[in-house]
């Protein structure tokens, strides 16, 4: 049997053991003894008490330990699973900086292989079947590719499936295949990977060569439209939000802007054909797009930069503009990490994990767990009468307590 | 001589033993009452000549020496040293606070031994020995006694008193003169009880007797445990009160005014008065007791 939430069943040990020591330790009135020359005592307020270590009446003591045990071990959430058993859960890289050769599809086959959960992410992640890799790979052939998957949100997924697995194995263990562009890491990254309880494992996969990558995206040059500004053919994807508001920052493929913008655009059909999201606002919503139009890759920007703010002379906002600039920068964002810095982007830091807000945690409960509180429930209920049953018998016998 | 049916307690063998020869001389001479081992307050008609006196009008006529008379025409008294008993008589209390220490009954015992340490020495001057005791089963009395084997019944009689109950005394109702009464006990019964006591105390005196008081105090009531207890009386279960070392010294003085007190009273009467601890061993006590009123 493993526990959800161990803490609740330790505390309810100290409770239990709290309450062992209340029936433990007693302040007792001394039994009267006969004194002859009692006549000659002065009266005065003497409280002759004394302290017992003799433990009393045990069926109700082991009555109450009962239900704290079993509220403890309600609130941790019980569930059985097998003795050393191990989930795997495997996060594929399907983005554009993946070379996608035979030698690729063979690990991938490979790492899947007896996996429980197989998740491919390139911008968004997806569950696909271990046994309908061919299928889910190809509908992604079909679909805009991402220049570089998005390893937080990839994270935030496997987490996800974690925490349905961990009801049926001791462990659950992570293994995510990808060349591990600097492009795929953010800020949250490291954040979110504290969050995996078990075991980790990368598997590096050849990335993508230069040439390959422009292939896929099938430009050879750029336009760059500002705030909302239509193309040659006089077509704008975006459209004037009814209310325009602040974003506090944009997630790119290369980097990530943290500052106010203006959010004055939304795309006006989102699903229009050939347009890819190259950026994202914090909360999801489109911040740029990319259209390929006449071998012209042609950047449509929902924002603006102002002259006030310098959020033009940050260096993330260097890396983003240069690379909208030359796509040939392109290959400096999904340049693969070496092994140490791979090591040092996913290090589990405790102290990150400790700074998740609880309230953020979703609270699950084990099909156990309802059966132990209420089993908790009909033991504090019968408590009373079972320490009403215990006086009436010591006022007929005379026992003192 | 009959062999006595009961057999001594070892404890009690061992008390006759170490108080053997021991002799309860009477603390005044007696007036003379039944001859006995004492030397009288009076010269008598015996055949141990001492002096002679003019016969006076009211001496018995039996009495002049009639010899003399014829010699010297004048009309003597015969007189001779006279002796005499000292009937004793033992009254024990064995009311429940006797019976205290519960587990080890200590003042009873220490009483009941002396009493028969007493009885062994008044015995030994050929005094008889009587004894009232009123315990929680009833009077137990043993009228004055004198026969070889006094000390057994005494001692048997004693041994079959479980102390209990409150009434202390079962009181002779009229003083007898040249009595010897020895009261052992606590003197916690009532008030009036204790008053009765040392009135009759003087009415013996003055008639000539000798009363011996003998105050058993337990060394556990002189000097408490100090920790705190619930305490009750032990003739009145009802009578509770908490104690703890505070409470100490307080307790000490009342105990110990109310003790001077009491032998004040007694010795006001004309009383012997004595304080014998149970820590004391019995046959020290008598001798001591016996050494210091002899």
């Amino acid at each position: 049997m493993s526990l959800l939430y161990p803490w609740f069943f330790w505390a309810s040990c100290g409770v239990a053991a709290g309450v062992a020591a209340l029936h433990l330790i007693s302040w007792e009135l001394r039994e009267p003894v006969p004194f002859p020359t009692l006549r000659f005592v002065p009266e005065r307020e003497v409280i002759a008490a004394e302290l017992n270590f003799r433990l009393s009446d045990v069926k109700l003591l082991l009555l109450r330990l009962a239900i704290v045990l079993l509220l403890g071990l309600a609130l941790a959430q019980p569930f059985w699973v097998a003795p050393d058993s191990e989930a795997r859960v495997v996060l594929v890289d399907v983005s554009a900086a993946v070379a996608r050769d035979d030698a690729w599809r063979e690990r991938v086959d490979e790492a899947a292989a007896g996996a429980d959960t197989v998740i491919a992410y390139a911008e968004a992640p997806r569950r696909i079947e271990a046994d309908a890799l061919d299928a889910a790979f190809a509908a992604g052939d079909s679909a805009p590719l991402a220049l570089a998957g998005n390893l937080s949100a990839a994270l935030a997924a496997a987490i996800r499936e974690g925490e349905l697995l961990k009801n049926q194995a001791e462990t659950v263990s992570l293994t995510i295949l990808s060349p591990f562009p600097l492009a795929g890491f953010d800020a949250a990254t490291n954040r979110l990977r504290t969050l995996w309880p078990g075991p980790l494992e990368t598997l590096r996969v050849p990335a993508a060569e230069a040439a390959d990558m422009t292939e896929v995206l099938g430009a050879t040059s750029l336009t760059l439209h500002w705030d909302g500004a239509a193309g040659p053919s006089g077509e704008s994807p975006w459209q004037l939000r009814a209310a325009p508001d602040r974003a506090e920052g944009m997630l790119t493929p290369v980097a990530t802007l943290i500052a106010p913008f203006e959010r004055k655009w939304q795309l006006a059909d989102p699903d229009a054909p050939g347009l890819r999201v190259i950026a994202n606002w914090l909360d999801g919503a489109p911040a740029a797009v990319e259209r390929i139009e006449d071998g012209v890759r042609r950047t449509f920007l929902g924002f603006a930069i102002s002259d006030e703010d310098n959020v033009a002379l940050r260096p993330s906002f260097e890396r983003f503009h240069d690379w909208l600039d030359d796509p040939a920068r392109v290959h400096s964002g999904v340049t693969p990490v070496d092994d140490m810095e791979l090591a040092r982007l996913l290090q589990s830091d405790p102290e990150s994990a400790e700074e998740v807000d609880p309230e953020e945690t979703e609270i699950r409960i084990t099909p156990a767990a309802p059966w132990v509180l209420l089993l908790a429930i009909v033991l504090a209920l019968a408590e009373p009468a079972l320490r009403r049953v215990l006086a009436d018998r010591r006022e007929l016998t005379g026992d003192s307590p | 001589m009959a062999e006595p049916a009961h057999r001594l307690d070892p404890e009690d063998g061992r008390l006759l033993d170490a108080v053997r020869g021991l002799r309860w001389q009477a603390a005044r001479p007696p007036r003379r009452t039944v001859s006995g081992a004492h030397v009288s307050r009076y010269l008598g008609p015996s055949a141990e000549l001492n002096e002679y006196r003019p016969y006076r009008q009211g001496d018995e006529v039996r009495r002049i020496d009639w010899k003399l008379l014829a010699r010297t025409d004048r009309a003597y008294i015969r007189l001779a040293q006279d002796y005499s008993r000292t009937p004793t008589l033992f009254c024990l209390d064995a009311s429940a606070s006797m019976g205290w220490p519960v587990a080890t009954q200590g003042k009873w015992r220490q009483a009941r031994q002396i009493a028969l340490g007493l009885a062994a020495a008044a015995r030994a001057a050929g005094d008889p020995v009587g004894l009232t005791v009123k315990d929680s089963s009833g009077d137990i009395t043993l009228p004055m006694e004198g026969r070889p084997g006094t000390l057994h019944t005494v001692a048997r009689l004693l041994q079959g008193v479980t102390p209990g109950g409150s009434a202390a005394y079962r009181l002779p109702h009229t003083p007898r003169a040249q009595h010897r009464l020895v009261v052992i006990g606590d003197f916690l019964g009532e008030e009036a009880e204790i008053a009765r006591l040392i009135a009759l105390t003087g009415e013996i005196v003055e008639r000539g007797g000798e009363v011996l008081a003998i105050h058993v105090v337990a060394q556990e009531e002189l000097a408490p445990e100090r920790r705190a207890r619930a305490l009750f009386d032990v003739e009145d279960p009802s009578y509770r009160r908490n104690f703890d070392a505070t409470g100490l010294g307080e307790y000490r003085n009342r105990f110990g005014a109310w003790r001077a007190d009491l032998a004040r009273r007694f010795r006001r009467r004309g009383a012997d008065f004595t304080l014998v601890q149970t820590s004391e061993p019995p046959a020290v006590a008598v001798r001591r007791i016996v050494g210091w009123l002899s």
